[in-house]
């Protein structure tokens, strides 16, 4: 519901604030949480408690950490933060679990590129009678060192299939050393295509 | 040159042969592979084709006409529990030297009823086989239990296996499943599984056939 009116929006201010505890109010957590919660998950009516302010989309967000190497004779070390880079470049891969029926909207890579060559993330899919697709790649840019994300939206929003395919996040360093960490991904999902 | 070949296979897609992949060795492939636009797919051939574009987009199907939901991994991306390995065109596995054993953990929900596995890859050798063995442990005594496993065999046609079956295990409170696939020697390529489930929701609501006859 969008608000118009400029006085509406003062009144809503001010409601607002004064629902808001006053500097030195004592403050706790569980009291907020427990508020919070209760109230999205309030029943009403038969069997519903749920929030009902799901407004559609989320994110997956999967730790390049948890991966595994596709070519044992690769060395990977760990960084931090979920983070991990070959000693002389690799590729590193972990399977998806996707609910069937969902739509992939895009990949976002989180990555530290400080030298002239750089990392991918890939969401590929394998399907259980051969063949290999990419879905989407996003390479990263820059060498300022520094921890960066890019994001690419898919070139065909793709519907999540179980029943045919194996779906995997490939983290590529072309690189090798510290200089091309591989953090992460976040998936842009939706439910209801 | 080899980068140019790539390339212009690449773009003239439909025209890279079955020979153009198998000139590629080892990490080539995987390289290829990660430097593929998205919209073109290296097929189960070895050749660089374009996607099919007229894909239905159908969102009931994958869940329509049946509460039997899939469960599905790739081999490449699965944890290896000794011996050395190297990747195989797509999403497979191959031992180096002797055999190898790849395991995953298997996240499937309490009261999720488990109705088939399905185990895939690739076996041209007389002696060799792959194998796929689904695990119950019990977390709470550490026991070990087989709860089904298959082979690909050693005198069957060769070629792609799936090997596998219908199954009727339901996840109970203790149990953690796991799936292992194995090789026994380097002609074996481990390529995935399949699970198929009822997720808890609608587990309790479903009577098999055969418990009509019992």
């Amino acid at each position: 519901m969008e608000i118009k009116n400029k006085k509406s929006k003062a009144v809503l201010l001010a409601l607002v604030a004064a629902s808001m505890p006053a500097f030195g109010d004592k403050y706790s957590q569980h009291d907020q949480l427990t508020a919070s919660y209760s109230e999205a998950l309030k029943s009403k009516g038969d069997g519903e408690s749920v929030n009902k302010d799901f407004d559609g989309g989320y994110w997956l967000n999967i730790a390049a950490a948890g991966g595994t190497t596709i070519y044992s004779d690769d060395p990977y070390t760990y960084s931090q933060n979920g983070c991990v880079y070959y000693d002389a470049g690799g590729w590193l891969e972990i399977n998806l679990r996707l609910p069937d029926g969902h739509r992939i909207n895009g990949i976002r890579h989180y990555y530290v590129d400080g030298d002239t060559g750089s990392s991918s993330a890939q969401l590929y899919v394998a399907p259980s009678n051969g063949g290999f697709t990419p879905l989407q790649t996003v390479a990263s840019t820059g060498d300022s060192g520094t921890y960066s994300s890019l994001y690419e939206a898919m070139d065909t929003p793709h519907i999540v299939d179980n029943a045919n395919n194996a779906y995997v996040i490939r983290f590529t360093s072309g690189g090798g050393g510290s200089t091309q960490e591989m953090c992460g991904v976040r998936l842009n999902m939706t439910p209801n295509p | 040159m080899k980068n140019l070949k790539k390339i212009v296979c690449m773009l003239s897609v439909g025209v890279c042969s079955a020979g153009f992949a198998s000139d590629l060795k080892h990490k080539e492939i995987a390289e290829l592979e990660s430097s593929l636009p998205a919209g073109l797919q290296i097929n189960a051939e070895g050749e660089v084709v374009k996607v099919a574009n007229k894909a239905m987009i159908d969102i009931h199907r994958p869940v329509g006409g049946t509460s039997i939901r899939y469960y599905s991994s790739a081999a490449s991306p699965m944890h290896s529990i000794g011996g050395d390995y190297s990747y195989v065109s797509p999403g497979c596995r191959a031992s180096v030297s002797g055999g190898i054993s790849l395991d995953e953990a298997v996240d499937l929900p309490l009261d999720t009823k488990i109705v088939s596995f399905t185990a895939y890859g690739l076996d041209n050798n007389s002696t060799q086989a792959g194998s796929a063995i689904l695990y119950t442990t019990n977390i709470a005594t550490g026991d070990l239990d087989i709860y089904n496993s298959y082979s690909s065999g050693n005198t069957e046609t060769p070629g792609r296996y799936s090997i596998g079956g219908f199954l009727d295990l339901d996840r109970t409170y203790n149990d953690s499943l796991f799936v292992r696939l194995s090789s026994n020697g380097t002609e074996i390529d481990i390529c995935g599984y399949r699970i198929g489930f009822v997720p808890p929701d609608v587990a309790s609501d479903i009577i098999f056939v055969d418990n009509f006859y019992r």
